[in-house]
């Protein structure tokens, strides 16, 4: 198997940041998934372009699987499955993803700054400030790390790679993402009933 | 208004097209209007009431998803400065969701307008250049910015300089927060009931 060299995996985490710049209601994301393997192929694009540029769905937070899984397959030749493999992520990544990061991660994230302005009678105090930094700070460490990961696991291990969604600590993550905002939502509740007494 | 149109054409761009790194998201622009110096009050409680409402919604697939972040950003801005009352802030508030429907619509005719990319790539097998991407989405964004400020500039005297801002509103803080349970209410009905 050829190897990624660390630089292309920068580049193509990069170039995810950019995928929806190309979503379209026709492919959806597959001039996006086009755009954003370029420099991993070399210089022949063009039998790429006419394969690939077919419908392909994904969540933005999560395409650096989608990219390093389908990358391993072009890479190592093994052409016959690619299609199948691609209706296998856009319809996995996609649902996993929307779960994971829209349902609970964005969320958990919301959830603890409102708490926070409801505490302060929406005012803004340094300890306010120092928590949204904070937050945006490490959402974005996973923003970069989640797509970065993905790439490198996919082209590795192959579609072996989106069973990290299928372990135990995973699991485990959601229950407590899920736990995390039921009360945070139920602490907010709480918080806005405490302002207006 | 300028200035208004060229950072909501950022936090559209933000937050649908490139990067989604939070930093459009109504709870940090707040931060930054607060420190422009708006009634701190009035914009975190819009914040708050914005992000309750729109917290349930996933942009998924093709359904067209209310661009919050933008529209929360330029009502704020050009209708928050100054004294406000608890009919101003419903209204703001109005004003947000209707600003983000039509801004989900306008998306929606982007995208398609996008399309033509495809044509690019299978028949001139170019690479496709991002800055142009970015520069055209750029552009586009700022013109439908500037249209939405000037439409709200043109309408913002009718709720703030006549008689709706003065009128004596009893228990101005209480309806705020009443606008804040409910979509969390609604939040915690649609998120915590059994699925059978």
């Amino acid at each position: 198997m050829k190897e990624l060299r660390t630089y292309t995996v920068l580049s193509l985490t990069i170039r995810t940041f950019f995928i929806r710049i190309f979503y379209n209601y026709l492919n959806l994301f597959g001039e996006g998934l086009c755009f954003c393997l370029f420099p991993a192929l070399g210089k022949d694009r063009s039998e790429f372009i006419r394969k690939h540029l077919k419908f392909f769905n994904t969540n933005e937070y999560l395409s650096g699987f989608a990219l390093g899984i389908i990358l391993n397959r072009e890479l190592n030749n093994n052409d016959e499955s690619t299609e199948k493999t691609k209706e296998i992520l856009s319809s996995v990544i996609g649902s996993v993803g929307d779960r994971l990061v829209y349902k609970l991660i964005l969320p958990v994230i919301i959830l603890t700054a409102l708490n926070k302005y409801v505490i302060s009678g929406f005012s803004i105090d340094s300890c306010s400030v120092i928590l949204i930094i904070s937050e945006i700070l490490l959402f974005n460490i996973f923003n970069f790390s989640i797509r970065f990961y993905g790439i490198r696991s996919g082209y590795e291990k192959g579609i072996e790679a989106i069973k990290i969604f299928k372990t135990g600590t995973y699991r485990r993550i959601v229950y407590l993402l899920t736990l995390f905002r039921n009360l945070l939502v139920l602490s907010l509740l709480l918080n806005l009933f405490l302002l207006n007494i | 208004m300028l200035l208004i149109s060229l950072i909501s054409a950022l936090v559209l761009l933000e937050s649908r097209e490139i990067f989604q790194g939070l930093l459009s998201q109504p709870f940090v622009t707040a931060l930054f209007l607060v420190w422009a110096g708006y009634d701190q009050n009035f914009v975190l409680a819009a914040a708050t009431v914005t992000h309750l409402i729109y917290l349930n919604r996933t942009p998924s697939g093709t359904t067209t998803f209310p661009e919050y972040p933008f529209g929360y950003f330029v009502t704020a801005s050009v209708i928050l400065p100054g004294e406000q009352n608890a009919i101003t802030f419903i209204l703001s508030i109005a004003l947000i969701m209707l600003i983000s429907e039509f801004t989900a619509r306008f998306m929606s005719f982007k995208r398609r307008y996008f399309e033509k990319y495809r044509d690019r790539f299978l028949f001139y097998k170019g690479v496709p250049n991002l800055t142009e991407g970015v520069f055209f989405t750029f552009i586009i964004f700022f013109i439908y910015s500037l249209t939405v400020a000037a439409v709200l500039n043109f309408i913002s005297p009718a709720i703030r300089n006549t008689a709706l801002n003065e009128i004596p509103v009893p228990h101005s803080q209480p309806i705020i927060i009443f606008l804040c349970i409910v979509p969390a209410l609604f939040y915690i009905y649609k998120n915590f009931r059994i699925k059978k």
